[in-house]
């Protein structure tokens, strides 16, 4: 194939603007429409309806999460911080992924113009996925109370993030708003059977299963702390170029009840990580835009990709876990949260500790 | 007997010609340049040279994307 295949412009030129005249830097953006669809048609049709294409769940205005915390007096504000900041972190096309880094994080070629099946990790993945699942699947985090590796399947494992994150599922074919909900989401029984050598394990028989009197999700015991995050506003500076300030984020774990029970997540008992909203996010673009705080959690279940055999959970067997205030969602991590954020952590926050 | 060799020698060139032709076609140089005329280049001429690359953008600087400075984690 030549350059102009994909690219358009002009053949022979003298000059770079007439070289490029009718030149289309991004030629898979279009994704069915686009010079990839009609070798790659299947992909390109499912993909463009993912989330990694429109990111819905976090800034659609129509099925955003936060939707549910707005102030229906407010959704102006909402949608422009909506539009403006938060839909701008979509994927720019097949390329962000196949041949270069993502437009987002300021593209470049990642193996000259060679069209890699597999995207890579780092240049790819992580190129957006950043501030959690980079820091914590390579070992970057700092945590002031205790000492970070990188994530077992990373480093000895050397597991790419396709590994898990199959070519089938992120080309789509399912829809859902959240990632959670993802009919093909990776599981950690996918590799790790549940059988008699998992259940030899005496905690995997006590806490590993659904027979068991109390069940733990796996990263309970098997996730090192993670990132979290609070207080995101989002703004428009003077030249009218979106930015975002995060008041502040640090490494820290947080053991809370499963408030949303499902097939898909049966655990009495999930990690949980602080989201960055918060009731002033949208201020700049109009103030009480979020008066529904008390609607959603703001520890919200996770899946940090930060696992350890052993953990601060796990070291000293169950005297680790069993007593332990600081690893468990507390009263004592709510304070300083408004009353409508406390209100709405209640389903999540532990009582009582184990 | 020599009728019929030349007919299917005929038959044979005509063939070959044709099938030359359609290839000719084929790789569209039916109706379009394969060669730069004086001072021009074609995209992979400039854009596998570095030098000259560097030379363009030092005479043409690329416009710079502007973005705003956002502070803390992403």
């Amino acid at each position: 194939m030549d350059c102009r295949d994909c690219h358009n412009g002009v053949k022979f030129a003298k000059t770079r603007a007439e070289a490029h005249e009718g030149m289309e830097p991004l030629p898979s953006s279009t994704y069915s429409k686009s010079v990839c669809a009609p070798c790659h048609k299947g992909i390109t049709d499912t993909f463009a309806k993912t989330l990694h294409a429109e990111t819905r769940g976090v800034s659609s205005t129509e099925s955003a999460l936060v939707i549910k915390r707005a102030n229906p007096e407010g959704m102006d504000a909402v949608n422009k911080g909506l539009t403006n900041n938060c839909n701008t972190c979509h994927v720019s096309g097949c390329g962000d992924c196949h041949i270069s880094r993502p437009q987002f994080n300021g593209g470049g070629l990642v193996q000259g113009h060679v069209f890699y099946k597999s995207p890579n990790s780092l240049n790819n993945c992580m190129g957006c996925h950043g501030s959690r699942i980079e820091k914590e699947y390579t070992g970057k985090g700092e945590s002031t109370k205790t000492e970070l590796h990188a994530d077992v399947h990373w480093s000895p494992g050397g597991m790419q993030c396709t590994d898990c994150h199959t070519r089938e599922w992120m080309h789509g074919g399912d829809e859902y708003d959240a990632r959670y909900d993802a009919p093909k989401a990776p599981k950690c029984t996918d590799c790790h059977k549940q059988d008699e050598k998992f259940l030899a394990v005496k905690m995997h028989s006590q806490h590993g299963t659904s027979e068991s009197k109390t069940f733990l999700q796996c990263q309970v015991c098997h996730a090192q702390d993670y990132n979290n995050c609070t207080s995101c506003h989002v703004a428009l500076d003077d030249s009218k170029l979106p930015y975002y300030e995060t008041k502040s984020s640090g490494f820290d774990f947080n053991i809370g009840k499963n408030y949303q029970q499902s097939d898909t997540k049966p655990w009495d008992f999930i990690v949980v990580r602080h989201v960055p909203v918060f009731e002033g996010t949208f201020d700049f673009y109009g103030k009480n835009a979020l008066t529904g705080m008390a609607a959603v959690p703001t520890w919200k279940y996770a899946t940090p990709h930060s696992i350890q055999r052993v953990t601060r959970q796990t070291k000293n067997g169950c005297d680790s876990c069993h007593g332990n205030r600081d690893i468990f969602l507390t009263d004592d991590d709510l304070k300083g949260l408004t009353p409508d954020e406390v209100k709405a952590n209640n389903p999540v926050v532990i009582n009582k500790i184990p | 007997m020599r009728t019929q060799i030349r007919t299917r020698r005929t038959g044979l060139i005509l063939v070959l010609g044709t099938l030359a032709l359609a290839s000719l076609l084929l790789a569209g140089c039916g109706g379009e340049r394969v060669v730069a005329a004086e001072g021009e280049r074609s995209c992979i001429e400039c854009h596998t040279d570095r030098k000259l690359l560097k030379a363009d953008l030092k005479a043409d600087p690329m416009p710079v994307v502007a973005k705003a400075e956002s502070e803390g984690e992403g």
